[in-house]
C-alpha cells in the first residue's frame, strides 16, 4: 500500500505534507526539503501518560495501526539534532504500557458517547480491541491529524491522533522544522485554531471542550512537588503493574481539576470544583508519602525521571474556555470586519450545531448559534477576505452560507447534487450521501473561490462567492483519485490537492511513464482561458511502491479507517431508552 | 430486554387504552416505569427541531396557538425521512406567547402541575430525557386539562422529551427564558461521572444563553456535595450571581419547588435536607475593546 500525504499546509513557498506520522516539507516544485519523524521515544512517554490520565483508551488505540520504519528517501535530508532519531529500543516497554492501559477499568460514560454507540462500532471495538492488544505495534505511531500555521509563518502546530498530542515546531522559513514542545491533552484534540496574536492555541476535543494553551511552552524543571507527585504516580503504576483491581484516580489534567495557573474566570470554577474531590486528593497525598519512602528503595532513577516527564506533561497550562456536550469537529478564531476589536470563537459539532462565542477572555459568552444543519457539521470556513461570511458543510446534501455575526442563513448550495452530476451515471447512482472533508478559500480579485472535497469522492468542487453574497457552484474537476486535502500556493497561483494513491485511476503505463502514482496534484488557474482551473501539466508529486518509504504495511482496511473518518460521524443506529 | 415481555406488553396496552379513551383519567405511574438513568451523551432517537423557529409549539399548547398557520414547515420533505415524519404537519402554527419557564429534568411533572395555576399567564415547559416518564407527564397533563376544562386550567404547561445537555438551543432562542428550574438533578457521585452533571462550567454558558438578563435559575438538591458543586459553578460563572437568601425566601416559587416535585416529596418522607440556591443571570460584560475605549 502506498502511504498518502493526507494533510497539507502551505507556508509561503513551502509545502508541509503529513504522511502517516511524519511531516515532510517540499518547495513549490515538490523538491523535498526535510522530514520530521515521529519520535518513538516520545511515544513511550505519551503511552504512560495515557495510562495515568484516561484509563482504557482501547477504542482509540484500535484506530491506530503500525507504520513501518523506512530509511528516509535519498533526496531528503533529515535535520540533524533537531529531528529526533527513530529508535527501536523502547518498543517493548511502550507496548507493555499500553497493554496495561487496556486492562484497566471500563470506559467512562463520556468515552462511550464519543465512541458512537452504533452496533457496528461496538462490534469494531470488540474485535479491534483484541487485535490491538495482540499487535505489539498497534499504538506505535499515531497519524498526524492536522497541521496549523501561525500567521507569521514562524511556527507550525500539529496534532497526532491516539496519543492526543499537540506538537509545536519552529519554522525557519525554508522548510526546516525544529520541534519545540509536545503536549499530550487530556482528551483527543480534533481541531485547533490560533488566536490572531499567535500566542495561544485553542484545542477543540473529542469530548466537546475547547482548551486554550500558550503556543510557546518551556517544560520546566521538575520541582519538589512535581517530583513528589511523580513518585505518587510511580506508586500508582506499581499497583497497576501487580494487577490490583483498584481504580487509578483521575489526574490533574481532567477539566474538573484546575490546571496551573488558571487564567480566566471560567478557570476559577475549576479550582473550586476541587473541593468535592478532596478525598481523592487526600489519597494522592497518602500515596505521595508512601511513594517517597518507596522511591528510595525500589525506584531506579531512570524510571522516576520518566514518570516525572509524564507528569509534567499533564501539568502544562491549559484552560477550559468553552464546551459542547458533543464531539467537536472544527474550531476557528475570527474577527468580523465590522468589529475589528472583537474576536470570536466559532465551534462546530457532531450534533449539527455551530456556535459563535466571544473570544478570550469572554469565551463564556455565547453570542449565537448557526442552526439548520440536519446532519453533523464537519467543516466551517470563514474566507480570509470575507470575514463576514461562514460556509459550513458536513453530512448534509448542501453547503450552508451564513452571516455568522447575526446568526442568519444567507443561502445553501448543493454538494450531493453536484457530485452526482459530475460522476459517471453508474457511479452517481451509488452516491446517496456525502461527507464534506474540507472547505477551503482562495481569493482572486473580487471573487472568493471555495474548494470543497468530500470523503471518497474523486472530485474537486469549486464554488464562487461574490461581493454581493451570491454563492454558486462554478466548476467541478474530476481527479484521478480520492482527494484528501487542498491547499494553495499563492506565489505560483497553484492549487495543490493531495490524492490517495491507492485510489488512483492511472494505468500502469501512465505510472511508468510518469515515474509513479500521483500523490499531490498541482492545479493552476488560467486567467486568459475561461475554462478555469486545470491540472497543471508539470505539477505534482509522485510516489512509487518500490521506494520503501512510500509504502506501508497497513492493510488497506486499516489505512482507510485512518484516512476516512468523516462519514462515521453520521448518526446511524440511534439507541434508545 | 431483561424484563418479561408480558409486563412490558401490559404497560403498552395500558398506555394505548388510556390514550384511546381520550385521556380523561389520570395515568398510573406504575405503567410508566423506566430505568433511573438515561445516558445524556448517547444519540438516542431524540426528536428536536433544527432551529427554534421550526418548533411546533402549537401542538404542545393548542389553546395558545394563533388561528392561522403562519409559514410553511420548512423545505425538508422527500429526502429527510426521519425529520420529515416528525415535522410532517403541513405548517407551523405560532403561539400568542413564548415559553418562558423551563423545568430541566422535570421527572414526573409535580412542579409543572403546581406552577400551572400560580403562573397562569406564563407558558411553562418540562424537559425530560426519559421516554416513558415524559409520556406519563404528557398523559397526566392531558387528563388534567380535560378534568379542568371549565376552569381552563393546565393549558399553560406542557412536557417535551429532550436531552437538555445537547439540545437547549434547538428549542429556545437567545434570552427567551425567564426562569429555569433544576430540581433534584441526578447527583452522579463518582468523579468520573461529573461530566454528566447537568450543571457545569460549560453548560452554564448555555443556560446563560437561553436565559435573559435578570432571569433566575432555581436549584434544589438533597445532596450537600451537589449543592456545593452547583453553587460553586454558578457563583464563579461570570454570567451569574447568587440571589440573596432574603430575596430567595420572599419568592413564592421557592416554597413550591421545595414541596411539589416528586423527588422533593420523597426527601420530605425520608426527613432529608433540602438545599436551595437561586442565581440571577447578569448582563453580558462589555466587549474588551469597549472597556478600553
Ligand atoms: C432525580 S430526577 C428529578 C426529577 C424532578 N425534577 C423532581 O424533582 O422530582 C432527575 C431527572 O432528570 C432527568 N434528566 C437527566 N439528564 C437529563 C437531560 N440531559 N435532559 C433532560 N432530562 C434529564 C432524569 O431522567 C430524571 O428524570
Amino acid at each position: 500500500m502506498a502511504l498518502p500525504y493526507h494533510v497539507l499546509k502551505v507556508c509561503d513557498g513551502i509545502v508541509f505534507a503529513a504522511r502517516g506520522s511524519n511531516i515532510h516539507s517540499f518547495d513549490s516544485n515538490f523538491e523535498p526539503i526535510s522530514v520530521w519523524k515521529y519520535p518513538v521515544k516520545q511515544q513511550e512517554t505519551n503511552a504512560e501518560k495515557a495510562e495515568i490520565e484516561t484509563p482504557a483508551p482501547t477504542v482509540e488505540a484500535a484506530e491506530e495501526s503500525p507504520v513501518p520504519e523506512g530509511p528516509p528517501a535519498k533526496k531528503r535530508k533529515v535535520e540533524d539534532g533537531e529531528v529526533v532519531a527513530v529508535t527501536e529500543e523502547s518498543k517493548e516497554e511502550t507496548t507493555e504500557g499500553q497493554t496495561e492501559t487496556k486492562t484497566e477499568g471500563g470506559l467512562t460514560q463520556h468515552q462511550k458517547e464519543v465512541n458512537r454507540r452504533s452496533r457496528r462500532q461496538k462490534q469494531k471495538q470488540k474485535t479491534e480491541g483484541g487485535w490491538a492488544k495482540n499487535n505489539k505495534a498497534a499504538l506505535e505511531k499515531p497519524f498526524v491529524q492536522g497541521l496549523y500555521l501561525t500567521t507569521d509563518s514562524r511556527h507550525l502546530v500539529a496534532i497526532t491522533g491516539s496519543d492526543k498530542t499537540i506538537w509545536v515546531f519552529e519554522h525557519d522559513g525554508a522548510g526546516n522544522l525544529k520541534q519545540l514542545s509536545q503536549r499530550a491533552m487530556p482528551k483527543r484534540p480534533c481541531a485547533l485554531a490560533l488566536t490572531p496574536d499567535n500566542k495561544t492555541i485553542l484545542s477543540a476535543d473529542k469530548f466537546g471542550d475547547v482548551f486554550s494553551l500558550p503556543l510557546l511552552f518551556t517544560p520546566s524543571e521538575p520541582t519538589a512537588s512535581a517530583a513528589a507527585a511523580a513518585a505518587a504516580v510511580a506508586t500508582t503504576t506499581t499497583i497497576s503493574e501487580v494487577a490490583t483491581p483498584e481504580p487509578i484516580p483521575s489526574t490533574p489534567a481532567t477539566p474538573a481539576v484546575p490546571t496551573p495557573p488558571p487564567t480566566t474566570d471560567v478557570a476559577k470554577v475549576q479550582s473550586l470544583s476541587v473541593k468535592p474531590q478532596a478525598n481523592e486528593l487526600t489519597v494522592h497525598t497518602l500515596r505521595n508519602l508512601k511513594a517517597l519512602e518507596n522511591q528510595k528503595r525500589c525506584l531506579e532513577r531512570q524510571k522516576a525521571a520518566k514518570l516525572a516527564a509524564a507528569l509534567q506533561a499533564s501539568q502544562f497550562e491549559h484552560t477550559l474556555q468553552l464546551g459542547h456536550v458533543s464531539m467537536l469537529t472544527s474550531v476557528a478564531v475570527v474577527v468580523h470586519p465590522a468589529y475589528p476589536g472583537r474576536t470570536y470563537i466559532i465551534t462546530a459539532d457532531r450534533d449539527e450545531h455551530i456556535r459563535v462565542s466571544r473570544g478570550i477572555p469572554q469565551a463564556h459568552v455565547i453570542e449565537g448559534f448557526l442552526l439548520g444543519h440536519d446532519e453533523f457539521v464537519s467543516r466551517v470556513c470563514i474566507p480570509e477576505k470575507r470575514g463576514d461570511v461562514l460556509i459550513s458543510g458536513g453530512g448534509d446534501d448542501d453547503l450552508f452560507v451564513w452571516d455568522w455575526v447575526s446568526s442568519k442563513l444567507l443561502g445553501k448550495a448543493p454538494v450531493l447534487a453536484e457530485v452526482r452530476k459530475a460522476l459517471a451515471p453508474e457511479e452517481a447512482e451509488k452516491v446517496t450521501k456525502v461527507a464534506v472533508t474540507k472547505i477551503f478559500d482562495v481569493q482572486q480579485g473580487e471573487k472568493t473561490h471555495i474548494f470543497v472535497i468530500c470523503e471518497r469522492i474523486p472530485l474537486l468542487l469549486i464554488y464562487t462567492l461574490t461581493s454581493d453574497n451570491t454563492f454558486q457552484h462554478t466548476q467541478t474537476l474530476s481527479l484521478l483519485g480520492t482527494p484528501l486535502d487542498v491547499e494553495y500556493l499563492k506565489a505560483d497561483s497553484k492549487l495543490i490537492v493531495s490524492i490517495d494513491p491507492n485510489t488512483s485511476s492511472e494505468t500502469q503505463e501512465e505510472e511508468a511513464n510518469n515515474g509513479g502514482v500521483s500523490s499531490i496534484l498541482a492545479l493552476s488557474f488560467n486567467e486568459s482561458v475561461s475554462s478555469g482551473w486545470k491540472v497543471a501539466p508539470t505539477g505534482g508529486l509522485k510516489v512509487t511502491e518500490a521506494a520503501e518509504d512510500d509504502s506501508t504495511t497497513l492493510t488497506p482496511q486499516d489505512l482507510q479507517k485512518l484516512l476516512y473518518t468523516t462519514e462515521s460521524l453520521r448518526k446511524t443506529n440511534k439507541d434508545d431508552e | 430486554m431483561s424484563e418479561p415481555k408480558n409486563k412490558r406488553q401490559k404497560r403498552e396496552d395500558y398506555r394505548a387504552a388510556l390514550r384511546a379513551n381520550g385521556v380523561t383519567e389520570l395515568p398510573r405511574k406504575k405503567f410508566y416505569r423506566q430505568r433511573a438513568h438515561a445516558n445524556p451523551f448517547s444519540d438516542h432517537s431524540l426528536i428536536y427541531p433544527p432551529t427554534p423557529e421550526q418548533m411546533d409549539w402549537a401542538s404542545l399548547y393548542p389553546h395558545y396557538a394563533v388561528e392561522e398557520p403562519t409559514e410553511q414547515k420548512t423545505e425538508r420533505t422527500e429526502s429527510e425521512e426521519t425529520l420529515g415524519q416528525e415535522l410532517s404537519a403541513p405548517a407551523i402554527r405560532k403561539l400568542t406567547k413564548n415559553v418562558e419557564v423551563a423545568d430541566i429534568g422535570c421527572g414526573f411533572g409535580g412542579l409543572l402541575i403546581a406552577l400551572a395555576p400560580v403562573l397562569p399567564e406564563t407558558l411553562v415547559l418540562g424537559l425530560e430525557i426519559r421516554v416513558s416518564v415524559t409520556q406519563f407527564v404528557e398523559d397526566r397533563i392531558k387528563a388534567l386539562r380535560v378534568q379542568n376544562e371549565e376552569q381552563k386550567l393546565y393549558r399553560n404547561i406542557a412536557v417535551l422529551r429532550a436531552n437538555t445537555m445537547k439540545f437547549m438551543p434547538n428549542f429556545f432562542t437567545k434570552g427567551q427564558l425567564n426562569k429555569i428550574f433544576i430540581c433534584f438533578p441526578d447527583p452522579h457521585f463518582k468523579a468520573r461521572k461529573h461530566k454528566q452533571r447537568i450543571v457545569s462550567t460549560t453548560l452554564n454558558s448555555e443556560y446563560a444563553y437561553v436565559l435573559r438578563p435578570g432571569g433566575i435559575i432555581y436549584t434544589i438538591t438533597d445532596v450537600p456535595d451537589l449543592h456545593e458543586w452547583m453553587v460553586g459553578h454558578f457563583n464563579t460563572h461570570p454570567a451569574f450571581e447568587r440571589v440573596s437568601e432574603e430575596e430567595q425566601e420572599a419568592d413564592p416559587l421557592v416554597e413550591i419547588m421545595r414541596n411539589e416535585t416528586e423527588e422533593g416529596k420523597k426527601v420530605t418522607r425520608h426527613n432529608g435536607q433540602k438545599h436551595v440556591a437561586l442565581f440571577r443571570r447578569l448582563e453580558d460584560p462589555q466587549w474588551p475593546e469597549e472597556v478600553s475605549a
